[in-house]
């Protein structure tokens, strides 16, 4: 069975719990980058921001073509994009890591939304901060640590994952067959 | 690189307390844009929200990013999230 591995942000291929999770529940892996004009152009546009974008895209597609796999890049919206590359390969869950921005909450709802259409179900996963229940750091009252030497101290304790590393080192063709 | 695997690596001492540090605020920004997300577009104090007369002069705005790549890739990060504003200010202090 087929998995999407939806690249946002954090665009490697070690330590990315995400890709870990489709790795080990999926035959095949497609990873997928989609370039969203909402991003690129705008009040915010920058040429240097989307060159060393693009620079990371290249590196994070020749990272996993070494592992036999490759990186499919679309441009549009990303609902749209992925509900149509979903259903092109048949796809049973797509992983994205988990983030924060309201910007990426309401993009991932409209993925999630768009995917309701498939036989796909979208999969948020931890992976892109250093502890990962951010929302497990509160007061004892249950509000949000906003001091922040009151914030390090409880962030300290917190447990941390492992590693979610590769299985298979680059240069062996096993996993994340191509497409 | 991820966060969590510079953390796994650091050495006792210090200066790996200090850089554990750093790697906690941006756990601490994300958490407060988790919990705060009309931060991204207004002030984070009550005593500020809605008190603040910002100017709009896209003029000035333009003019006053340099061409510098980290601080043009930075000045989205200032606007949209408000985050790393005080690392991104000092970054400007040293260019």
């Amino acid at each position: 069975v087929t998995a999407l591995m939806w690249f946002t942000r954090d665009l490697r291929v070690n330590d990315k719990p995400a890709l870990r999770a489709a790795l080990d529940r999926h035959e095949r892996v497609v990873s997928l980058f989609c370039f969203d004009d909402r991003l690129l152009g705008g009040r915010h546009a920058s040429g240097p921001r989307t060159q060393f974008l693009i620079e990371c895209l290249s590196e994070l597609a020749s990272a996993l073509r070494h592992r036999g796999s490759g990186l499919v890049v679309r441009r549009g919206r990303p609902e749209r994009e992925l509900a149509t590359l979903a259903r092109e390969l048949d796809a049973s869950e797509v992983f994205v890591s988990d983030d924060v921005s309201p910007f990426a909450r309401r993009r991932v709802k409209a993925v999630g939304a768009a995917l309701a259409e498939t036989a796909a179900e979208l999969r948020p996963t931890e992976g892109l901060f250093v502890a990962d229940s951010l929302r497990a750091i509160e007061t004892t009252t249950r509000d949000p640590r906003t001091v922040f030497t009151r914030f390090h101290r409880t962030w300290s304790q917190q447990p941390r994952r492992e590693l979610a590393r590769l299985r298979v080192p680059a240069g062996t063709r096993v996993e994340a067959p191509a497409w | 690189v991820s966060p969590r695997e510079l953390e796994s690596k650091l050495p006792r001492g210090d200066g790996a307390s200090a850089y554990a540090r750093q790697l906690c605020r941006r756990d601490f920004y994300a958490q407060i844009l988790l919990r705060f997300p009309a931060n991204a577009r207004s002030e984070y104090q009550d005593r500020y929200r809605g008190s603040i007369r910002w100017s709009r002069a896209e003029k000035r705005f333009d003019a006053w990013r340099e061409g510098f790549p980290l601080v043009d890739a930075g000045m989205p990060i200032v606007d949209h999230a408000a985050a790393r504003r005080d690392a991104l200010e000092r970054y400007r202090a040293t260019v």
